[in-house]
């Protein structure tokens, strides 16, 4: 595992923002970390960056505890995030002139062929920068050292379409040489290329598995009832937010295997019916998920 | 540029797409034996996708018999493989089972399900024959 923590918790104050955390990162994934605003995300991105340090549990980044990463460790980690402070004054040629006497693994040939496929304008002061070219400034600055780990706070947000797609690029570019642990709103932007999710929620875990399983274990499920009946007491396993009216019933299944096993399930309950399931979107089984969790939080 | 038709659907295996994309391409002729294919970089790039899965798609290919690979040159899309074994009988009796009783379901008659695989059918001849003529 490229990143592992074990029973991660951090508290500000009275406020529990991360309960009992254990994720494993595997070597070249592009590990998605995913959940509304407030779920911990940017908390457990900074704790793995020993911006914060948990206090209880153990986190460890390429094999190192995290409370001991060092510069000499961040040679080997990009990290990008919306809230980092820059030095201001400096255009991005002196900006990308320091950071190169920085990293001995700077690779200046990269550099150039990002600053140009992102158009950085080099006599630029980084303060004049929008927010766009600043992220991109930020990503050209993790990537040209070819870091082993990338870990990327919230890259999308705020982009414009146009970027958004400069960016995805550019990070596809490395994708194959690298680990990345990206959190994000934007689930659509980043469905197709990524190989795990883990989704969180008020501090806590949800699931974390890679996306070809999650997807094929989801579905939306539409059934035409033969008669009027009630939902099955209690919910078969798996059944997350059923709703019923008169001879429709929906809701999503989150142990699909198969047409015929759920046309067997639905039938044990309901006698005959007709059913339509249909491959569920990332954004759509995150929020499938998340509703149910608000709406059960003992399950 | 990716050379095949392509719009990937959320939530289904990619792999899977990416495959049926490229073998349609290639039956339907839109993909000449002895062309070049994509490469890894280039099909990751274009389709937005992990590289590892692009990586798993042209392993497949190749391993399937629809792409080889030329030392110094790259993959180049070979002569649609011959069937295996079995194959015809899976798509006569398996898969036109499932077809049949999909439509069934969906109350889709008989001549509409013929109507429909004769459309299909003369479709992808057609992208033949016309790719051919170039």
């Amino acid at each position: 595992m490229i990143i592992e923590t074990r029973g991660v918790a951090k508290r500000f104050g009275r406020f529990e923002a991360i309960e009992n955390l254990s994720l494993g990162v595997p070597e070249g994934s592009v590990y998605a970390l995913i959940g509304p605003n407030g779920a911990g995300k940017t908390t457990t991105i900074r704790l793995l960056m020993n911006i914060l340090q948990p206090d209880q549990g153990d986190a460890s980044v390429l094999g190192t505890p995290s409370r001991e990463l060092s510069a000499r460790d961040f040679e080997r980690i990009g990290y990008v995030s919306e809230s980092q402070r820059l030095p201001e004054g400096l255009s991005l040629a002196h900006y990308f002139d320091y950071l190169r006497s920085l990293y001995p693994s700077w690779d200046a040939t990269l550099e150039k062929q990002l600053r140009e496929q992102f158009e950085l304008p080099p006599s630029r002061r980084i303060k004049h920068l929008s927010h766009g070219m600043r992220m991109k400034a930020l990503l050209v600055g993790a990537l040209a050292y070819r870091p082993k780990l990338l870990v990327l706070d919230e890259p999308l947000s705020g982009l414009d379409t146009l970027v958004r797609d400069e960016v995805v690029h550019g990070l596809l570019q490395q994708a194959a040489d690298t680990t990345i642990l990206i959190s994000s709103h934007e689930l659509a932007e980043i469905e197709s290329f990524t190989t795990h999710v883990a989704f969180m929620q008020n501090g806590r875990l949800l699931l974390q598995e890679g996306i070809e399983d999650l997807q094929a274990r989801f579905r939306e499920v539409h059934v035409t009832l033969s008669a009027i009946r009630d939902l099955p007491q209690p919910l078969p396993d798996g059944w997350l937010l059923p709703t019923i009216e008169g001879h429709r019933l929906r809701f999503f299944a989150s142990h699909y295997q198969g047409d015929s096993g759920l046309y067997q399930e639905l039938a044990g309950h309901f006698g005959a019916v007709t059913m339509e399931c249909e491959p569920m979107p990332l954004r759509a089984i995150a929020n499938s998920l998340m509703q149910h969790r608000k709406r059960n939080p003992g399950s | 540029m990716v050379p095949f038709k392509l719009k990937l659907i959320p939530g289904q295996s990619i792999f899977d797409q990416v495959v049926f994309a490229a073998t349609r391409s290639i039956l339907a002729g839109e993909l000449k034996a002895g062309e070049a294919f994509p490469s890894v970089r280039a099909l990751a790039l274009d389709l937005k996708i992990h590289p590892n899965t692009a990586h798993k798609v042209v392993q497949h290919l190749i391993q399937e018999r629809w792409l080889m690979a030329q030392p110094g040159v790259g993959t180049v899309v070979a002569q649609p493989p011959k069937a295996r074994a079995g194959d015809r009988k899976r798509l006569l009796e398996d898969e036109v089972e499932k077809l049949v009783v999909e439509a069934m379901r969906v109350g889709v008659g008989l001549t509409e399900v013929q109507q429909a695989v004769a459309d299909t059918w003369s479709d992808l001849r057609g992208l033949k024959a016309v790719a051919s003529d170039h």
